[in-house]
């Protein structure tokens, strides 16, 4: 082996310090352009990073959450429409390419300057709430400065029927009137908001941080939007038909309180934001306090019996032109001999309702009235009022007699469907509840035997020769009260030519189903008598909902006693259940 | 180099070339997750514009109103209602 060793060769000394130095000095910049990038520009270049990846990202808003019946059919839906906004600075610029966009969106060069003036100098809407096709169309023009952005328009499918009760939203989808304002909170659906980092191709990869959009609750009512339809147009019939000035009627569930028809008419169809007449906007069933009159005598008579100072068997002499109390005349329309508790009611005697209230004490009637719900209680509407039942304490013996025949204390007409409600629900008094789900525990405020005396008197009311024939429907038992009551001039005193004509009932008798109340404000033409205008309502719309209820018939299609009966009344027997006109 | 080196080096490898594989899964799923938020929402607008046609079709007061005119349809007077008993 040779173990020679090559000669080791002379380095000179300063080359290893050289790569040495250059090295040490590549590290150093390496170190120094590390230290500006992330701390003495870090921040400036951040900032340019999330400017190029990063975007603050709109999440879709969800459309405003829908109302349905209790059986699911959509009574407002929000559907998607496109709104078109333009920048006046550069959308002016192109006029050349206008007539165009006119043609398409069916708006001349006046009215689009119109509505550029309307205006700022960087954004004004030129369309709001188009249907996607029409602006997809406008967009396919790519005029300059011209954009689309998306939002939601509100539609109500049965127009007026459910006008007063649901409200509507404004053009910005906020509700303003009915449940829909009531509820704007729970309806309302909220954009959320999403910060994503995008790659070059501008999809998003990542999320940084986020809030959620939120999506309104569905509502579901109680109404049975095939009741509302049928009671709206017996109303309409009968508000058309007297020439009055307007009308109201609630439908309820005897046993759950559940409000299955509530209409008001006249009403603004909420779809026609155009022709909105504000003073035909509200829900008169709950917004609009009356004088009731005589259907609240039944009240009087459980407040006597309950307190055991009118017993059932009692007869009372109404013989009398003028029965005094205090300073005021109560008086009858026909003069009757001795009247029993079934006949007062029957031919619906204001004497004998007096007496009766009278021989109760103050307290034990206020005590009933207050529990079935009358001054107080209340669905939290908007514009909704309590009535007014004053205090038994400041009651003369004059305003106690006239609490008997429905003077003095003022209702809604959802309070006297309610309170009804309690007569055929054997005295238990169930709150009534729009939303569905929201059922109240009822409480009892008559006694068992009282309401079931009320009922067989009140169905004496319907049968021939009683008040509210004109309610009776083939086939079914019917029990009810009319009531016809001068209404009050705000001053202390009453306008003598209008009255407000009422009907309150419920069939069938033996097992009642349901409960009506009907209130025509004013009717100017014919008989002007709540067994007459407002009865015939109760009819058409209480005989749809027995048969809708499949509610088996427990009476003879053709009554006895007809003879006893007007031509009239025997005409509008002969047309049943009848078609309300519209 | 001892051998719980080399384990310890190709382990680490692993879990980064894990990191990779995991964040770009979740890019993906993300892309995916986000055309599905858009499908839904394209899905609740169409919902939205079905349920407003059915019930403006279905709507009490068009099929009355096709009832009374088109078909001259009435409800029955009394006289004209058969009651059937069930047996």
């Amino acid at each position: 082996m040779n173990d020679r060793r090559l000669p080791a060769p002379r380095l000179s000394r300063w080359r290893p310090r050289l790569l040495l130095g250059v090295l040490g000095a590549g590290m150093l910049g390496i170190a120094w352009q590390s230290w500006q990038v992330q701390v003495g520009k870090g921040s400036f270049l951040r900032n340019q990073g999330e400017l190029r990846y990063q975007r603050q990202l709109p999440v879709p808003t969800p459309a405003r959450a829908s109302i349905y019946d209790r059986y699911g059919q959509a009574l407002a839906v929000s559907v998607p429409t496109t709104t078109l906004w333009v920048e006046p600075a550069i959308f002016t610029k192109h006029r050349d390419q206008w007539s165009r966009l006119e043609g398409v969106l069916g708006m001349d060069a006046r009215r689009i300057n119109e509505r550029i003036a309307h205006g700022g100098s960087a954004f004004a809407y030129l369309d709001r709430q188009l249907d996607p096709g029409t602006a997809e169309r406008a967009m396919a023009l790519r005029v300059p400065g011209l954009h689309p952005v998306q939002e939601y328009r509100r539609f109500y499918p049965m127009g007026e029927v459910t006008g007063p009760l649901l409200g509507f939203t404004n053009v910005d989808g906020k509700g303003s009137e009915g449940l829909e304002l009531a509820y704007d909170h729970a309806l309302r659906s909220w954009a959320g908001r999403q910060e994503v980092l995008r790659d070059n191709r501008g999809q998003s990869l990542q999320v940084s941080t986020r809030r959620p959009s939120r999506l309104g609750q569905d509502l579901y009512l109680t109404i049975d939007s095939r009741l509302q339809y049928v009671t709206y147009r017996a109303l309409a019939a009968a508000v058309q038909g007297f020439a009055a000035r307007s009308g109201s009627a609630v439908l309820l569930d005897t046993q759950t309180g559940a409000i299955l028809a509530m209409v008001s008419y006249p009403a603004n169809n909420p779809n026609d934001r155009d022709h909105y007449n504000p003073g035909i906007a509200s829900n008169r069933a709950i917004t609009h306090a009356f004088e009731p009159g005589s259907v609240m005598k039944p009240f009087a008579v459980a407040a006597g019996l309950d307190s055991g100072h009118v017993q059932a068997q009692q007869r009372f002499a109404v013989d009398t032109n003028c029965f005094r109390v205090g300073s005021y005349c109560i008086r009858d329309d026909v003069r009757h001999g001795t009247l029993s508790i079934g006949e007062i009611l029957k031919y619906s005697s204001n004497i004998g309702a007096a007496k009766i209230a009278l021989a109760t004490p103050a307290k034990d009637l206020y005590g009933l009235l207050q529990k079935l719900g009358f001054g107080g209680n209340s669905l939290g509407l908007p514009g909704e009022t309590s009535g007014r039942l004053p205090d038994w304490h400041q009651w003369s013996p004059a305003s106690h007699a006239a609490m008997a025949y429905g003077y003095g204390i003022s209702v809604n007409t959802l309070q006297l469907a309610a309170a009804y409600g309690a007569i055929a629900h054997d005295g238990v008094y169930v709150p009534p509840h729009l939303i569905l789900g929201q059922r109240l525990a009822g409480t009892r405020v008559m006694s068992s035997a009282t309401a079931a005396h009320l009922r067989n008197w009140l169905a004496g009311v319907v049968a021939p020769g009683g008040t509210g024939f004109l309610a009776a429907i083939p086939g079914y038992s019917v029990a009810g009260k009319t009531g016809t009551a001068a209404m009050a001039d705000g001053k202390g005193g009453f306008h003598h030519h209008q009255v407000n004509t009422t009907f309150v009932g419920f069939a069938p008798v033996t097992h009642p189903r349901y409960v009506m109340a009907v209130t025509v404000r004013d009717p100017t033409r014919g008989w002007r008598y709540g067994g007459v205008v407002a009865a015939p309502v109760f009819r058409v719309s209480m005989a749809e909902a027995l048969r809708l209820g499949q509610v088996a018939p427990d009476r003879d299609l053709s009554p006895t006693g007809l003879e006893k009966i007007s031509a009239l009344q025997q005409q509008r027997w002969a047309e049943g259940g009848g078609d309300a006109v519209h | 180099m001892r051998r719980s080196t080399l384990i310890l080096v190709a382990l680490i490898t692993m879990t980064l070339l894990g990191i990779v594989a995991a964040r770009e899964t979740s890019r993906s799923r993300f892309i995916e997750l986000q055309t599905l938020q858009n499908k839904i929402f394209a899905l609740n607008n169409r919902w939205g514009q079905l349920q407003l046609e059915q019930a403006t079709l279905a709507s009490d007061t068009r099929v009355g109103d096709i009832a009374h005119q088109q078909l001259g349809l009435q409800a029955p007077r009394t006289s004209q209602i058969v009651m059937v008993k069930s047996q």
